[in-house]
């Protein structure tokens, strides 16, 4: 009997466990893998970037042509209506469980609305750990942008901007989760990174060939201001974020340019109390290479001018920030977390509240040389 | 008659509380307590010692008794009779609670086209077949599946390292001190619930320590601390107050190199193990009320209690909704009971017991 009912109760597993009914036939479905935001005259456009499932894995055999790739656009009051629209004209059915990017338009960004936040997170299949880009381009000619060598567009800064980011670091793409979390943070400064193409740089025979880099950021205070820097303004940036792996800095002394790769720098941000207003001391410590050495010049002389062209940077980007009422450095998080208290009896709610243009108390870098690349520490003859 | 070993007992505890404190009840603590929560959660280490005194105690006291002969022989038919039909109604509400809130979390999260019905059905033949099987077999299951979950647990906390900013846990106190203080009824709640023990202590071959106790009450508050601080440090308190399935958005973020992804399946086994011992040691602790009767009524009354598991998930009553209740009313009334029950406990401790007195008076007369 108790035999019976085993068999019977591994029978029911066998035919229930493998879920018949969400089975899903991979060959059935166009998959979405990226999708853009637009606002414009009260309605949402979303751009949908469809890539053929074939061009997906690499393979041995090149690509002889350019994978197809697909963008629809619609129109919609909400994001989920301009979905559904594209969904009824698709010729198999959308999967959205492998979205991975999300491309947002200037205007939706000056929208502040939660519709986006919403979206992707009530909805069950969309991934948090998409990454997220802002942009002033057009998406209909981000989202046609191959690959080099004929790949699919799933193998561009657009997908993988790490890749970028770990040899020349200076703005860090970040992900969703992240973007939201650290923008709903009160006091907190979100840095959103915008994407660009250029043809200029790259040729294939006489075309030219376009490809996608991070041109920039949008510098986010919820509610606040959410201005666009160049990546050259955000420069100082790079010496307070943790991230950062291998970042360029020249300097030029007696006429000559000295070149070295930093990375990992230690950042540390301390409001100090003065005249009744908080100023911040920050101290950073950075260590790096010289690439490049084209003058005899003493070790400590350079180190303390990269010292002082580091802090110049920093400096730089945070008038810059001032400008514009926000706060690249996310001093004001720090603030916040430090001395919350004071900022709660102060009532402080914009970048400009609590900073002007003497925020900035002191500035200590300590930099350290840990070679010379391979050579050794003076010019070549 | 088989026993089971103190290490059996840890793993009964982990799996079962375990899916209350790292899975159930973070979505409650965020709610009420939002960032301040992890902080007061730690502040329920300060009372193990307390806890762990009182258990000890009720545990010595009971001494290999089952729980329904220690009544009796200490307050009597009536009160004890009394007792049972509440604990009796509390298993139930267990049982019933945890199984809706893991069919609800399958529908909404990934399967989203599979009847209900098909998920409820074989789970509760499951339990039902377990519970039968007695709590020796629920101890070696637990043995089996722990390992497993606490593997994976690790590997979706280290997993999720880059992930993970712990600045967004300061500062605290926000919104006055007090502010969190009532997720002390959900951090709690897990603690209490290791009264439970108190039931099927002659079942153990060996004596629980003190030891053990200690390390299972530091593990459970280890268990809460984890997921919580991490939803915080992952979404900040903003998005992770308002999380249905705070613990499970953890997985479907998991991502590792450039093409490991979607790893949420995972969060499957954990979570139905842990409801698979959970469910099968409160139905068994049903059946165990009712010792004295035949083979027939226990699994008829098994039977009954699978069917209210699935009316329960089958009845559309909206997963929002039964948030709020659980919430509201459910897990702090819960919580409150087990106090109330564990005092009564405590108090049954210091009254002579009626066989006792018998035998120290015959004692005297010899």
């Amino acid at each position: 009997m108790f035999r019976i009912c085993k068999i019977w109760l591994t029978l029911h597993l066998l035919l229930f466990l493998s879920g018949c009914w969400d089975e899903k036939t991979i060959q059935d479905f166009h998959y979405i893998t990226a999708i853009g935001i637009d606002f414009k005259d009260g309605e949402y456009i979303v751009y949908t970037q469809l890539v053929d499932f074939a061009a997906v894995a690499k393979t041995e055999a090149k690509p002889t042509q350019a994978p197809p790739v697909y963008v629809g656009k619609q129109k919609g009051r909400s994001i989920s209506i301009a979905i559904n629209k594209l969904m009824r004209n698709t010729q198999q059915s959308l999967y959205l469980g492998h979205v991975s990017t999300f491309v947002i338009s200037e205007n939706v960004l000056n929208r502040q609305s939660t519709e986006i936040v919403d979206y992707i997170y009530r909805n069950q299949l969309l991934r948090y750990s998409s990454n997220i880009f802002a942009t002033k381009n057009s998406m209909d000619e981000l989202f046609s942008i191959n690959g080099f060598f004929n790949l699919s567009p799933l193998y561009t800064t657009l997908y993988f901007p790490d890749d970028v980011y770990r040899i020349i670091s200076f703005i860090q793409p970040i992900t969703v989760q992240r973007y939201y979390s650290d923008q709903r943070e009160k006091a907190s400064t979100t840095i959103l990174p915008s994407i660009s193409w250029n043809d200029k740089v790259w040729k294939e025979k006489d075309k030219k060939r376009k490809s996608l880099y991070m041109d920039g950021a949008f510098i986010i205070y919820y509610k606040v201001s959410q201005p666009w820097f160049s990546e050259k303004e955000l420069s100082g940036l790079r010496w307070l974020t943790k991230r950062t792996n291998k970042t360029p800095v020249n300097i030029t002394m007696n006429k000559q340019d000295i070149y070295a790769s930093f990375s990992h720098p230690a950042h540390k941000v301390k409001p100090v109390l003065k005249d009744g207003k908080y100023k911040f001391d920050i101290e950073i410590d950075v260590s790096g290479k010289i690439l490049g050495l084209d003058t005899q010049i003493d070790i400590d002389k350079i180190k303390r001018k990269f010292e002082s062209q580091i802090k110049k940077e920093i400096l730089s980007t945070f008038k810059t920030g001032l400008q514009k009422n926000a706060d690249p450095l996310n001093l004001g998080k720090t603030l916040y977390i430090k001395e919350l208290k004071y900022w709660q009896k102060n009532h402080l709610k914009e970048p400009k509240d609590y900073l002007d243009k003497d925020s900035i108390h002191d500035i200590n870098v300590k930099v350290h040389i840990l070679n010379t690349g391979g050579l050794e520490a003076k010019p070549l003859e | 008659m088989k026993k089971i070993s103190s290490i059996q007992t840890l793993s009964i505890f982990f799996l079962s509380i375990g899916l209350l404190n790292h899975v159930i009840l973070i979505p409650f603590l965020l709610s009420t307590g939002g960032r301040d929560a992890w902080f007061f959660s730690i502040l329920t280490i300060g009372l193990i010692p307390i806890w762990v005194y009182i258990l000890s105690r009720i545990i010595k006291n009971m001494d290999n008794q089952s729980l329904t002969d220690w009544l009796e022989n200490r307050f009597g038919k009536h009160i004890k009779n009394i007792a049972l039909f509440f604990i009796v109604i509390y298993l139930i509400s267990l049982v019933l609670a945890t199984t809706k809130e893991t069919i609800d979390w399958i529908t909404t999260s990934f399967l989203f086209e599979t009847p209900s019905l098909a998920i409820i059905i074989p789970f509760t033949l499951l339990c039902i077949f377990l519970a039968h099987s007695g709590m020796r077999s629920i101890a070696i299951c637990s043995s089996v599946l722990l390992p497993i979950v606490v593997i994976l647990g690790i590997f979706v906390a280290t997993g999720n390292i880059p992930t993970k900013d712990y600045s967004h846990l300061l500062p605290l106190f926000e919104n006055g001190y007090f502010h969190g203080i009532k997720t002390l009824q959900y951090s709690g709640y897990g603690l209490t619930e290791l009264i439970l023990i108190a039931f099927f202590q002659e079942k153990l071959s060996d004596k629980l320590k003190i030891k053990v106790l200690v390390f299972l009450c530091l593990g459970l508050v280890f268990l809460l601390l984890g997921p919580l601080t991490a939803a915080l440090a992952e979404f900040g308190p903003s998005l992770a107050e308002v999380m249905r399935y705070p613990a499970y958005e953890q997985w479907r973020l998991l991502t590792i190199g450039k093409y490991i992804e979607h790893t949420d399946f995972f969060s499957i086994y954990q979570w139905l193990a842990g409801a698979y011992i959970r469910v099968s040691m409160a139905l068994f602790l049903i059946m165990e009320v009712f010792k004295g009767k035949t083979n027939n009524v226990k699994l008829g009354i098994l039977f009954a209690v699978g069917f209210l598991m699935v009316v329960i998930s089958i009845v559309p009553f909206s997963n929002f909704k039964f948030l709020h209740i659980s919430q509201k009313f459910y897990y702090p009334g819960a919580f409150y009971f087990l106090l109330l029950l564990s005092a009564f406990l405590f108090i049954g401790t210091f009254i002579r017991s009626k066989e006792g007195k018998r035998h120290a008076n015959e004692t005297i007369q010899k």
